[in-house]
């Protein structure tokens, strides 16, 4: 069998032999990396910005890359050398140690159970209720408000998040084929419809649409005038370009970008020669990176710098419209029953789908403990009619429902809470990544992942100078009240899921114990004579 | 009574070490390697103008000294393929002939095998433990002959071997046919008649262990990659490879026609476990062969109470 026809590397010979075949491709990796961007929370980032005064949006999306990017790269150069292992738990497992691995492993877990729960609620606030309440105003048919009203409530997110967890997760189990290549297309046509938004944008920033009017159409004659006088009395509209607030900012792009890192290696056992995450995670990153500074650029250009911070500023309570996210002020300028339909339909199918693949994470981490003798075996079992995790699919269904009553019904979490946690696994990684080739030479020395700048290795630059990006962002995650874990349950929850990791390891190596398996040894490499 | 089993170690020389400290390392009394022993990549480093120049993984790699290829060459036997120095000239004739690849392949790979046979004889000499290898369908029949001339390797593929105790094992090295049209392949009614041939000599079922290469179908542990016509994976959208079973329908009819204590298999390197199927407790421990990492099940049998525990492991 010729080398070249099974995607093997130049200068290698090969037999017929089973297990030939060519990796997943990069287009194949690109998207699942840019569904967990989750661009179209840019909304959240554009209506807080207020709080950063002087900040530029553009800049810090851009500083915010660039760290992501870097991260990206190490993750990919990481992922290589363990092709075959899931997320960060094995790789931190052979690298360093066991619990370590088995706690960053849980963590990551638990909060992408967490995210799946909140973030369905996310697609009600950040599309249906706009869409619904905009079509209302522009049809002059108040039932479709009321619906819309009712979406974004707290019955509402549960009630929807309910049904599309429970949706998401019945289709997981049967391993619908069918699904999911109609989210591949659908996926496709809310990433269309999201740039015919953007389109909107530039088409308001050049005149074609006129905000100013159309807002005081829907929101009453005056009522855009008595916006900005409202605004000028909370906060200075027009503030001047301030280093350390665009710096403070980062965060908020930070989190989109960070997680296209949850792609891990999907190779087969050619070992990633062609290097597919290397290049999907950054390409993905640089992709939704520059979506997200455009939006914020046009959404800057087309309702105006002085809307953006009056909306955010004023508050839910003085603002005229039942909504102040960008998709609805592009709505009222597009003034088009229309294009208020794709504008916030793009923003629920990209939110819902940032759920569903988050999910999927979560039940591959429960399904890995119960492989591994770490959660009970039947954590690992899988269907013999589907061949879909059943267990592990239940127990993210039944948690992620759980947490989602929890955000609807009490004010425990705020769901950013979850992100400084599972940022610092990133962190770790990512540093763990940079020091890998000086403490385990051989495994680099013999990886796709040994390329070298100057004698350096790629992955100790970019490591080194990723994480110490990724560090400050992580300690402006912790202590920025208005973004990270605040309040003291959500403080406790961070570093209790930790502990509770390094508990349940230490119980569970215990159990096993008992029942005469060495679960250290499972992981401890067999030294060789 | 302990039975280390691994499988698919393909030419790693540091999985088929790492194999011989298991009966020390996890107190091993049985080990065996179900299958596919044989690598499937030759790297060809290349001299040229005093240097040499090797193409391992993709990346392209200059070496400037002997230590260099000396070390270049251990990288590469790790992670189960063969080094073969030759010139420029050598090189393009191989490109440009596959029959010369495949006898340079045969030379190789019993070079390796026998080689290993001699460090199985060192390194197991004066230990009581039974080491047993069989063949899987990537192997090539030339094999059989270099496993024979080590000392402590019994060779159990196609035949049944008392383990003592009450208890026996049988080898099975062949597959179903796969895409690949490998060296052992054989339809679902051959495969059939020769498990029927050997499961017929075995008195106790209860204390009986399959070892055959290719896992059941449609169990869990046959799961691998659905592939186009060109070999390429299919995802999903999500960019996850969709799997499917091609396990062999034969082995599933033989387990539940005899239900044996314990049925062990290789060959899908991604669908590692451990099921049952009917009585039969099904193992499959997968492979990271390239990765020099060698995945295993560790089998604690008792006399009496037949199989106590099987459980994987990662070294």
């Amino acid at each position: 069998m010729a080398a070249s026809a099974t995607g093997v590397a130049r200068g290698v010979f090969t037999r017929t032999s089973s297990g030939l075949v060519r990796t997943v491709g990069t287009t194949d990796t690109f998207f699942y990396c840019l569904i967990q961007l989750a661009i179209t929370f840019v909304l959240y980032n554009i209506a807080f910005w207020f709080i950063y005064p002087g900040a530029s949006m553009e800049l810090a999306s851009a500083f915010a890359l660039v760290a992501a990017v870097l991260e990206g790269i190490t993750y990919g150069l990481f992922g290589s050398i363990y092709p075959r292992s899931g997320g960060e738990y094995v790789p931190l497992s052979r690298a360093v140690h066991p619990l370590v691995g088995f706690v960053a492993s849980f963590s990551q877990t638990f909060w992408q159970t967490f995210v799946t729960g909140v973030i369905v609620a996310g697609a009600c606030t950040l599309g249906w209720g706009p869409m619904l309440t905009m079509l209302g105003l522009q049809t002059g048919n108040e039932t479709l408000t009321n619906i819309g009203l009712w979406f974004d409530s707290p019955t509402g997110w549960f009630v929807f998040g309910t049904i599309a967890i429970v949706l998401f997760m019945y289709m997981l189990y049967r391993g619908m084929r069918v699904y999911f290549s109609v989210q591949r297309w659908l996926f496709t046509i809310a990433l269309g419809a999201y740039v015919v938004f953007i389109l909107v944008m530039i088409l308001g920033s050049v005149g074609v649409f006129n905000f100013e009017a159309n807002f005081d159409k829907y929101a009453g004659a005056g009522a855009y005038a008595s916006l900005l006088k409202d605004g000028a009395a909370a906060t200075d509209l027009n503030p001047p370009f301030s280093g350390t607030q665009t710096l403070y900012y980062t965060i908020w792009p930070a989190y989109l970008f960070l997680f296209a890192v949850l792609s891990l290696a999907f190779s087969g056992e050619i070992k990633n020669v062609k290097r597919g995450q290397l290049i999907a995670i950054p390409v993905a990153q640089i992709v939704g990176g520059v979506l997200v500074i455009l939006t914020s650029f046009f959404a800057r250009t087309s309702v105006g710098s002085d809307t953006l911070l009056a909306a955010g500023a004023v508050g839910a309570d003085k603002f005229p419209l039942h909504y102040s996210w960008l998709t609805m002020l592009a709505s009222v300028m597009a003034d088009n029953v229309l294009l208020t339909i794709i504008i916030n339909l793009s923003v629920v199918i990209l939110t819902t789908y940032v759920a569903a693949s988050t999910a999927i994470y979560a039940t591959r981490g429960v399904l890995a403990w119960g492989i591994d003798g770490m959660a009970p075996a039947k954590a690992g079992e899988v269907s013999d009619r589907y061949h879909s995790p059943t267990y592990a699919i239940l127990t993210v269904t039944v948690l992620a429902i759980g947490v989602l009553a929890i955000y609807s019904f009490t004010d425990w979490f705020k769901w950013i809470a979850a992100l400084a946690p599972m940022s610092m696994v990133f962190l770790f990684t990512t540093f763990v990544a940079a020091l890998f080739p000086f403490f385990k030479r051989e495994a680099y020395e013999a990886s796709p992942a040994k390329i070298e700048i100057f004698g350096v290795p790629l992955m100790t630059i970019t490591g080194l100078l990723g994480s110490a990006m990724m560090a400050y962002m992580v300690y402006r995650a912790v202590v920025d009240e208005n973004f990270g874990p605040t309040t003291p349950i959500t403080r406790i929850t961070m570093i209790g899921i930790f502990v509770l990791g390094a508990i349940w390891y230490f119980v569970a190596r215990y159990i096993r114990q008992r029942q005469g398996v060495n679960v250290a040894a499972r992981f401890q490499e067999i030294p060789i004579e | 009574m302990r039975i280390y089993y691994a499988s698919d170690i393909h030419g790693s020389r540091k999985c088929w070490l790492k194999f011989l400290a298991t009966p020390k390392y996890y107190g091993a009394d049985v080990i065996v390697v179900g299958g596919d022993i044989t690598g499937k990549f030759i790297t060809p480093i290349i001299r040229r103008n005093g240097h040499a120049e090797a193409t391992f993984l993709g990346i392209k790699r200059k070496l400037k000294s002997e230590q260099d290829i000396a070390k270049l060459s251990e990288l590469i036997a790790n992670a189960g393929q063969y080094s073969v120095e030759m010139s420029p000239d050598e090189e393009q004739t191989y490109a440009r002939d596959q029959a010369q690849v495949d006898a340079l392949f045969q030379r190789v790979i019993c070079e390796r095998v026998e080689e290993w046979g001699r460090l199985a004889d060192e390194r197991l000499a004066g230990q009581r433990v039974r080491c047993f290898v069989s063949p899987g369908n990537d192997d090539s029949y030339n094999v059989d002959q270099a496993l024979a001339k080590s000392k402590v390797i019994e060779v159990h593929d196609g035949r049944v071997v008392d383990l003592g105790d009450g208890f026996s094992m049988f080898g099975l090295g062949y597959s179903n046919i796969t895409p690949w049209n490998c060296p052992r392949d054989i339809s679902e009614e051959e495969l059939a008649a020769k498990i029927d041939v050997l499961a017929r000599q075995i008195e106790r079922m209860d204390r009986a262990i399959f070892d055959i290469h290719v896992p059941p179908y449609d169990t869990g542990i046959d799961s691998a990659p659905e592939l186009t016509s060109d070999m390429t994976v299919v995802s999903d959208s999500l960019g996850a490879p969709i799997m499917v079973a091609v396990g062999s329908t034969a082995v599933r009819e033989a387990i539940l026609k005899y239900q044996p204590m314990l049925s062990m298999h290789g060959h899908i390197h991604e669908s590692s476990g451990v099921r049952k199927l009917g009585a039969t407790t099904i193992v499959n421990p997968g492979s990271e062969y390239a990765e020099g990492i060698l995945r295993g099940v560790l089998i604690d049998l008792d006399p009496r109470e037949g199989l106590i525990s099987a459980n994987m492991v990662t070294g």
